[in-house]
């Protein structure tokens, strides 16, 4: 008997451009959809109605799509005369004009987040239609294993021609696919890249490897001088996902709710314990633990960094600092 | 799906004042199994959640008893609440001090402070299963007499282990005496009381976290293989299943690879300890 290697491919469909409008209303009529928007001269994800709203090409959004999966704030419990009531959100959220890498970090937030009920809820009802990006020199995305579309998207809208090729990896995808708009091909696909040159590619197994074993890296040191400790990247790394839990309480003690909101890893008291001690109290070894939890505990729980090289904190971070530059000086080059 | 991070109702059974800002709590349970060093996640609905260390032993069953200083938020609000009142509980969390795999062996204590909290529940444990193991050692250092835990339980200790304590000062804070007759010290000046070798003994250590490089010189002093020192790190375990991040220690989660953890496995882990 021959061995066989199985290749599992798709055939893609079509789409011509002026359809497009269409297939977003049919989404609309079942989702509350979010897509990329103007806002000033930046891209922003938002809640759209009209279709026109859409910027089907852009570089890269300000805020990760993280913000409608873990939200900025969230209620988690209710409290009221001594019962506790888990509150888990409802909603129906269609994710439109997603690019490859926003969507590979939706797949290694769900590893973190699969067992966490409020994320699952939401997640479970997630509809994400990605499509083809417009790389810019900011992007690694390849040297962080995250070029590669994973099979978490609904739809894929891969610009070809004058229209789309659209592939689907899950079974609400295809039922979407389904709709009269869309034509079958015989083109088979076998997986869906980022096509770019990257300006540097960055070995980020060797970052992995070097983290601990050069801990005193001087890097950290330079670096944490410029570092403002902003909390800016975290914010918008679509994979930061530090949270704090904090409880409310209404006009009576008895009643109020617990909250959990975004934290970051960066803020002083972070690692401060009760009594006062605090195991991070200077900058650097904050700045460093961005460095290990992404590029390192990440690795070692999951198998890839906690990273999808979107560029977003190198554009705003305001000290100028460079994520890739300090990779490198990790023995990432 | 199970919420992972809903606490359940918990009626408080007893309350046992142990110092001015230190009570034990007794809580009511039902099916609960535990390791000693392991913790709950304690919820006063309202004020907040935090991590406390189980401080009776995985032996005694139908209650667990949580030994608390009042420090924070929570602590605080816990210590206005009286016999009869609820709290609200989740867990067991992380990985304790090793019980089975130690049997048959020495154990050496070595509590500083608040640290004898979750170390009692491996001292209790052990020795009533005392035929199971060999010498019991049990060193226990406080800033101050009056800040010493769980003094109605010393004569039992003397009597079934080599108990020894030391206090850092047996002055009141006007410089008065305040008639402690002890030891005087920090709690390493303990180990040369002992009167037989320890380089064989398992060690479980818990205290403040200025103590540990101490400790373990002294044990490393006396013999004692890094790979035989246990010891319970403290950090701020808010989610207490490895999300929040608030606990990472570099690759290292405290609250599901610890706290208890391994000298061996976190010596070189920068900024463990």
């Amino acid at each position: 008997m021959s061995r066989v290697k199985k290749v599992i491919t798709v055939l893609a469909k079509e789409i011509k451009k002026e359809d497009l409008k269409r297939f977003f209303e049919e989404i609309a009529s079942d989702y509350t959809v979010i897509a990329p928007v103007r806002k000033g001269e930046d891209i922003v994800y938002a809640e759209v109605e009209i279709f026109d709203d859409v910027v089907l090409e852009y570089t890269t959004t300000i805020t990760p799509v993280k913000k409608f999966l873990l939200p900025y704030k969230e209620t988690m419990f209710s409290f009221e005369k001594e019962k506790i009531r888990e509150k888990l959100p409802e909603e129906n959220i269609a994710l439109f004009g997603l690019h490859i890498c926003d969507i590979n970090a939706i797949a290694r937030l769900d590893r973190v987040f699969w067992n966490d009920p409020y994320y699952r809820a939401r997640r479970d009802n997630l509809l994400i239609v990605g499509i083809t990006c417009k790389p810019s020199e900011k992007c690694f995305c390849k040297s962080v294993n995250a070029h590669i579309l994973a099979p978490v998207c609904d739809v894929f809208l891969r610009a070809h021609g004058n229209g789309y090729q659209a592939v689907s990896f899950t079974e609400t995808g295809r039922k979407k696919l389904n709709s009269f708009l869309f034509t079958q091909t015989q083109t088979e696909i076998r997986e869906i890249k980022a096509e770019y040159e990257e300006g540097k590619h960055l070995d980020v197994h060797k970052v992995s490897e070097n983290l601990l074993r050069n801990y005193e890296n001087p890097v950290w040191e330079e670096t944490a001088k410029k570092c403002l400790g902003c909390t800016n990247c975290t914010v918008v790394c679509p994979l930061c996902y530090c949270y704090d839990v904090v409880d409310n309480t209404h006009v009576k003690p008895e009643e109020g709710e617990r909250v959990r909101c975004w934290d970051s890893c960066f803020l002083l008291n972070f690692a401060r314990v009760a009594g006062g001690h605090n195991f991070r109290k200077d900058l650097k070894s904050r700045y460093r633990n961005v460095y290990t939890h992404k590029f390192r505990t990440f690795v070692d729980e999951f198998g890839v960094p906690a990273c999808v090289g979107c560029g977003r904190c190198v554009t705003y971070c305001p000290a100028g600092i460079d994520m890739r530059e300090t990779l490198t000086r990790v023995g990432g080059a | 799906m199970e919420n992972i991070y809903k606490p359940w109702e918990a009626k408080i059974l007893k309350i046992e004042e142990q110092t001015c800002d230190t009570k034990v709590f007794r809580l009511e349970v039902k099916k609960f199994d535990y390791m000693p060093g392991q913790f709950v996640e304690l919820t006063i609905p309202g004020v907040g959640e935090a991590p406390i260390s189980i401080t009776s032993g995985p032996h005694e069953k139908g209650y667990i008893d949580l030994c608390v200083r009042k420090i924070g938020n929570v602590t605080d609000a816990l210590h206005r609440k009286k016999v009869g009142d609820k709290v609200w509980i989740r867990g067991p969390y992380g990985v304790g001090f090793p019980f089975e795999t130690v049997k048959g062996r020495d154990i050496l204590y070595v509590a500083g402070g608040i640290g004898m909290a979750p170390l009692r529940s491996s001292i209790n444990y052990v020795l009533a299963h005392k035929s199971d193991f060999g010498k019991i050692t049990i060193l226990y250092g406080a800033r101050t007499p009056g800040d010493l835990l769980f003094k109605n339980e010393f004569e039992r200790w003397s009597k079934e282990a080599n108990f020894l304590v030391s206090v850092d000062t047996d002055k009141n804070p006007d410089g008065t005496l305040c008639g402690w007759t002890g030891n005087v010290g920090v709690v390493t000046t303990l180990f040369d009381k002992i009167p037989y070798p320890i380089k064989d003994a398992i060690g479980m250590v818990c205290g403040p976290p200025v103590m540990y490089k101490f400790v373990i010189k002294k044990c490393r002093e006396m013999g004692m293989p890094d790979s035989s020192i246990y010891i319970s790190l403290e950090r701020n375990m808010k989610c207490g299943v490895g999300k929040c991040q608030h606990c990472q220690i570099n690759n290292k989660y405290v609250c599901l690879d610890g706290p208890v953890f391994n000298y061996e496995e976190v010596k070189n882990l920068p900024e463990a300890i």
